[in-house]
């Protein structure tokens, strides 16, 4: 009986425990408005540098999305959709894009956290007098090997033009942006440009195994889009003096680390991982494994 | 006999058990809460160092001047119209006529300047002027201590205006930013009624200091 009744009352005054229910908050979003970053309604000219600091709390959950979208005359360009894991921090990023020439930019900036809760900050940027395109480098001719060329260098520092192969990139792994190998695909053996940071299943490391051990791996962005639907004009490619074309053929939209396809003929548009733009021409693309791929390349300076 | 004692007392042992083991989560920090006089209030200072978390009466904080990044004041003068009424301001923004003698803050040979500008309209703020990045009292609240995005919350690009918060009342936001580069939040949490010289003002702080 005894036994019984204390049973129940342990039973009764643990149910009457209850944790109190924690209250849920949603992420907040906001924007650096020290230095140089771009403020509100500021007017920036065609070629003008947008810089924005994001700045973002967790709320009651990790941060796992970051989205920037360009909205122009209602269509919205999707410049970063990031997945991401933030937790127990704020984010804290920076992000740079370059004025379109349209005269009004509606910037939408979106977090979201792994409980779904959301938050939206935006940011008009209009278009300012004359135009800040920049000046440009130009390398005519690249020759990289592919992944068992043995007579050219495979690595390519887009910065400065130098070409580096295995005997001597030591020490200078963090300033490579591109690598090309061949590898089939869809049946084809394809000439693909790829970058260091790329980790897909055909990723550079696997054609060039030491990238693996490199502590810096650059990712970049190509446009394999625009090069697969041959949006960019060689005309104009070979007439460009600044970076206007640069910077105006990259489309967001459909981007990766890895280019395949890079057949010759082909011009694909870049962003570096700090944010240069350029165009890659592909003047000669072997399809064999120690062939080599010859390039000229226009880049922001 | 003995063993109904013993029951009893096992009894009891269980009920105590449940309960101490029934407690409730203390994972909320502690809000960094001041309360701060005006400039005839006898006892609370009018002076704050954020470093310290302290505040000052008129003659220590004289005597701690590097130290001071807040002084609170009253002033409701309608015929210089200088209607401030409750306000928060720093030694480096030229108060006037408000403290007295040889320990006044004009005469401090270090004032810092702590600059703070509005978040939220209000009487004091009026309407937020551009570049205003402005929160409301539930975001206030759920900022962490330490968070960046407290920085973001100051305007850097106000030039004039930005030296004083004034007729404070309560839920009223202002973002600030130390002479020594600390970056903080605060919202008023109570002032005194009624408001006047020998009131009070009392508000919480959030505080982010960027990595050098």
């Amino acid at each position: 009986m005894y036994r019984l009744l204390i049973v129940c009352i342990a039973v009764t005054l643990l149910t009457n425990c209850k944790k109190e229910e924690e209250a849920v908050f949603p992420p907040i979003v906001a924007l650096k408005s020290t230095d140089d970053f771009t403020s509100n309604n500021d007017e920036i000219p065609v070629g003008g540098k947008i810089k924005f600091g994001i700045v973002a709390t967790t709320g009651s959950a990790p941060i796992t999305n970051l989205r920037i979208t360009r909205i122009v005359n209602g269509q919205r360009i999707k410049e970063i959709d990031h997945g991401l894991f933030i937790k127990n921090r704020s984010l804290d990023t920076v992000h740079s894009f370059v004025k379109s020439s349209a005269e009004m930019e509606l910037w939408e900036f979106f977090v979201m956290n792994a409980n779904r809760d959301s938050a939206i900050i935006t940011r008009t940027v209009l278009l300012g007098e004359g135009s800040a395109y920049g000046a440009i480098s130009h390398y005519p001719s690249l020759k990289i090997g592919m992944q068992n060329n043995s007579q050219y260098p495979n690595f390519v520092d887009l910065h400065t033009g130098t070409l580096y192969s295995s005997g001597n990139i030591s020490g200078h792994e963090a300033e490579i942006d591109i690598v090309a190998f061949v590898y089939q695909t869809s049946g084809i053996m394809s000439p693909t440009l790829c970058c260091p940071g790329y980790t897909g299943t055909s990723s550079a490391a696997l054609h060039y195994p030491e990238i693996s051990s490199w502590s810096v791996r650059n990712p970049i962005s190509y446009d394999y889009y625009s090069s697969d639907n041959n949006l960019v004009d060689l005309q104009k490619f070979e007439s460009a003096q600044n970076d206007s074309l640069l910077v105006a053929s990259f489309k967001p939209g459909n981007i990766s680390g890895l280019c395949k396809y890079c057949f010759t003929d082909k011009i694909i548009p870049f962003k570096t991982a700090d944010g240069k733009y350029g165009l890659v021409r592909v003047k000669h693309a072997d399809t064999v494994t120690d062939g080599y791929m010859e390039l000229e390349i226009k880049i922001q300076q | 006999m003995k063993t109904n004692f013993l029951k009893l007392m096992l009894l009891a042992l269980v009920a105590m058990f449940t309960f101490a083991s029934c407690e409730k989560d203390d994972n909320e920090p502690s809000k960094w809460i001041v309360k701060i006089g005006a400039q005839s209030n006898t006892s609370i200072g009018a002076f704050y160092s954020l470093s310290e978390k302290k505040i000052y009466n008129q003659t220590d904080a004289f005597n701690n001047q590097a130290k001071i990044d807040l002084v609170c004041f009253y002033e409701h003068d309608e015929i210089n119209n200088r209607i401030n009424d409750m306000t928060l301001s720093s030694p480096g923004a030229n108060i006037r006529d408000i403290f007295t003698g040889e320990t006044d803050v004009m005469n401090y040979t270090t004032k810092n300047l702590t600059t703070i500008t509005p978040t939220s309209a209000s009487s004091g703020a009026g309407t937020l002027p551009a570049n205003t990045q402005s929160i409301t009292v539930e975001q206030f609240d759920q900022i962490k201590q330490g968070e960046a995005i407290i920085a973001t919350y100051f305007n850097s690009t106000l030039t004039s205006s930005n030296k004083k918060a004034k007729l404070l009342v309560a839920n009223d936001i202002y973002a600030f930013k130390t002479q020594d580069g600390t970056y903080g939040l605060f919202k008023v949490v109570a002032v005194s009624e009624p408001k006047n010289a020998s009131g009070w003002l009392q508000f919480e702080i959030k505080t982010y200091k960027p990595a050098v």
